[in-house]
């Protein structure tokens, strides 16, 4: 019985596409979208390692443990859950054809998917059933949890929703801009930040920052061209916008405080130990920045056409999701 | 009916279409490559030439004034653009609104790569002919300079051009279609009198006749058929000879017959002369008859020839035994000279027909008293029996007809001579049958020598 298991588990893993596994503590995952692939950085600025896919995952989320990594593609019906330690696959649930973000809730142990084609948020339990859908609005993408509280920008809508975690009832509805893309909460203020690309062909140049307590905006912060990412660390927030490749740090008093240039058309950006790291979409780059002043510390190649950043053990805070 | 004539101007019709339509394709095509591609040339040079003034940072307003400008003074349209969401920088978000450039352009652009169109933009809502040209700075596409020309200005220009053009081609097509009906009348003209006169000559007027125009293929039927219809009025005049020949040879005996007959009948004296004539007579008729029906046979190629290897030796001597009475009537001396280890593969029947009919006919024109040499030998693969007589011979003018039927020599001597006028005919025909080859060689008042040559078996 035992050598049949043996055989059966070898078999299994021959079946299976295997990656290299990484073991190290902290790293920040750069999902490419051009080549698709993953490529594993580290603090110092050294590739770890490079996955290479068949199928084109648009997006994913790294689940609370560090390990277990949840990646889908819009254009697919699956959901693959891979192990970054073991370097393999570990699951794959059916989801729905459209998938466009995704997000952990740590007090329900669930996951949200956002889905464009039903205009609906979809629950999973950590087993991969679906516990249930709710419509949001057109197009809903990012997603951010905060305080049991699940916050959905509708891209092509021009509200953002608030839902219950527990219930999984819309309960409120902030208005905003259409296009909107970005999404992160400052705890600190109890606000929620929200940037985006701008309407038709006028760019986006403003961050739009709304009370949690009200819903209602109560600033904004110039942050040209197309701010569509943020990272918050320690009180500050730091956005990338693609338009005109410019990472910008505010203070927590809303303050500019620092810009420094990008890396070519960026869509990410995560505060990653100690650092600030931002890649560039059409030039295939990872910079480092100094943390507040933004100073350019490293700019190393990675793969082609990154687009999303995961974070082990970095500044896994506000903006757990960088889109 | 589809005739000839039309099949041939529907295959002309349809190659004079297919070649005034290569025509003007090619004429658009030549259009396109040196037309089209002088003015893509030049939008090209003009944006490269605006694309030098970038010095790279931000695009600012100056550049984007001054490439305005240039729009205003020049006949292109030009403009910079440096709106990201323009530069589809939001791909892969999925942009709600058209974009001016797609992803794949964009990648191309971020090579440094400039890229040429020609086709319906939504954007302008026409045809046009583009070129973009990419403002980089290392990988970042800061802005891109677009200079284009609506197609309608070209199509203009050539639209005068096709007006003449069309006038051209439909006179074109006019004229040679005018002139290949003329010219198809022409090459069916030999064709449609040759039908008619094949409905002649099969109505029996045998003295139908096209005329040779030409020296090609169709002259060459012309002449085949003039040269058929020769044949045919030969042959019908050769009928109607042979039918009033035989029947004139008939009708010979049968009036002394019935002449004798009649005498006998009234009881005029000489009864057994009468009878004796009346007797010949029948005799003549039935062996005439007889003739007519084997070289009807002959004709027909009813005649069953059963060839078997057969040593002609033999047949000589036998044959030359039946006529040793006659032989001696006429005091004529045969002399034999015969080789006989000859053998020939043929049908003993037939060939002692031919032996007697030709030893026959050396005995009735010689003279009392000739001699006939008789020679059987063999040269190379030809068995050749030769007889030759020192009688009345043949004079050169009758030679080569001797073997026509009913043909006489002496035609004045006609009946009396005893034969049918067919023999040699039937002489030929054998010969012939049995591959082989007959001679008559002549001259009048020497003799005559006749050849029959038949393939040995060695």
């Amino acid at each position: 019985m035992k050598r049949i298991m043996i055989i059966l588990l070898f078999l299994a893993g021959c079946s299976q596409t295997s990656y290299t596994p990484v073991k190290e503590n902290e790293f920040a995952a750069v999902l490419n979208i051009r080549e698709p692939g993953l490529t594993f950085v580290d603090n110092d600025g050294s590739v770890i390692s490079e996955w290479v896919f068949d199928e084109l995952y648009t997006g994913g989320v790294l689940f609370p443990d560090g390990d277990t990594l949840l990646l889908y593609g819009t254009e697919l019906d699956e959901a693959v859950l891979f192990s970054i330690r073991k370097g393999k696959e570990l699951d794959r649930w059916e989801v729905p054809s459209g998938v466009t973000g995704a997000a952990y809730i740590e007090e329900t142990d669930e996951v949200a998917l956002s889905v464009k084609e039903d205009r609906s948020v979809h629950f999973f339990q950590a087993d991969g059933k679906e516990i249930k859908s709710v419509r949001t609005g057109k197009y809903p993408m990012t997603m951010v949890e905060y305080n049991e509280k699940l916050y959905v920008i509708n891209y092509q809508d021009t509200v953002l929703s608030e839902m219950n975690v527990h219930t999984h009832e819309v309960e409120r509805e902030f208005a905003i801009p259409t296009s909107s893309a970005g999404l992160a909460v400052d705890e600190s203020k109890k606000e929620l930040w929200v940037g985006g690309h701008g309407y038709a062909a006028d760019a986006g140049e403003t961050i739009h920052i709304y009370s949690l307590e009200t819903g209602s905006l109560t600033a904004t912060a110039d942050a040209p061209v197309m701010p569509v990412a943020f990272a918050g660390d320690n009180g500050f927030m730091y956005t990338v916008s693609h338009g005109s490749n410019m990472i910008h740090a505010f203070n927590p008093g809303r303050e500019k405080v620092a810009e420094a240039e990008a890396p070519a058309n960026p869509f990410t950006i995560a505060s990653f130990a100690g650092h600030i790291i931002s890649a560039g979409y059409d030039s295939g780059e990872l910079s480092y920045y100094e943390k507040e002043t933004l100073t350019l510390q490293k700019t190393i190649k990675i793969g082609e056409g990154p687009f999303m950043i995961f974070v082990k053990e970095g500044g896994m805070d506000g903006a757990r999701l960088n889109r | 009916m589809m005739t000839l004539a039309k099949k041939w101007w529907i295959t002309l019709l349809v190659l004079v279409l297919v070649t005034v339509g290569s025509a003007f394709g090619l004429a658009y095509i030549l259009y396109e490559k040196l037309y089209v591609d002088s003015v893509k040339e030049e939008l090209v040079s003009a944006a490269e030439k605006l694309a030098y003034d970038y010095e790279g940072g931000e695009l600012n307003q100056t550049f984007v004034d001054q490439v305005n400008w240039f729009s205003e003074k020049s006949p292109f349209e030009a403009f910079a653009v440096r709106n990201p969401r323009e530069l589809a920088a939001c791909i892969p978000y999925e942009a709600d609104y058209e974009t001016l450039i797609g992803p794949e352009e964009r990648e191309k652009l971020l090579q440094n790569k400039r890229i040429e169109e020609t086709g319906y933009s939504e954007r302008f809502e026409r045809e046009i002919l583009s070129v973009i040209f990419p403002l980089l700075e290392d990988r970042k596409l800061k802005g891109i300079i677009y200079v284009y020309v609506p197609l309608e200005r070209m199509d203009e220009l050539a639209s005068s051009l096709i007006i003449y053009w069309a006038a051209g081609a439909i006179a074109l097509i006019g004229f040679l279609l005018l002139a290949g009906m003329k010219w198809i009348r022409h090459l069916t003209k030999p064709l449609k009198d040759m039908q008619s006169a094949a409905v002649r000559l099969s109505k029996g007027d045998y003295s139908a006749r096209v005329p040779e125009r030409s020296h090609d293929e169709l002259g060459l039927l012309a002449r085949t058929f003039n040269e058929m219809a020769d044949a045919i009025e030969t042959e019908d005049e050769q009928r109607k000879t042979f039918l009033a020949t035989v029947s004139h040879e008939l009708r010979t005996p049968l009036s002394y017959i019935k002449g004798y007959s009649e005498a006998a009948l009234k009881g005029l004296d000489g009864q057994e002369k009468q009878l004796a004539i009346i007797h010949r007579e029948s005799v003549r008729m039935e062996r005439l008859v007889n003739d007519l029906l084997e070289l009807n046979r002959l004709d027909s190629g009813k005649m069953n020839v059963e060839k078997t290897p057969l040593p002609l030796a033999e047949t000589v001597y036998r044959t030359v035994e039946t006529f040793q009475a006659a032989a001696g009537n006429k005091k004529i001396d045969f002399q034999l000279k015969i080789d006989a280890d000859i053998i020939v593969n043929g049908d003993e029947d037939r060939l002692e027909q031919v032996m007697t009919n030709i030893i026959d006919n050396a005995i009735r024109y010689s003279e009392e008293g000739g001699t006939i040499q008789m020679t059987l030998l063999q040269e190379k693969e030809k068995a050749k029996w030769i007889v030759r007589d020192n009688g009345a011979g043949i004079p050169a003018e009758d030679l080569e007809k001797v073997t026509d039927r009913f043909y006489r020599v002496n035609k004045a001597r006609t009946r009396n001579d005893g034969g049918s006028g067919l023999g040699l005919s039937i002489v030929k025909q054998i010969v012939e049958l049995h591959n082989g080859e007959l001679t008559i060689e002549s001259t009048a008042g020497e003799g005559t020598t006749v050849t029959v040559a038949l393939p040995a078996i060695t």
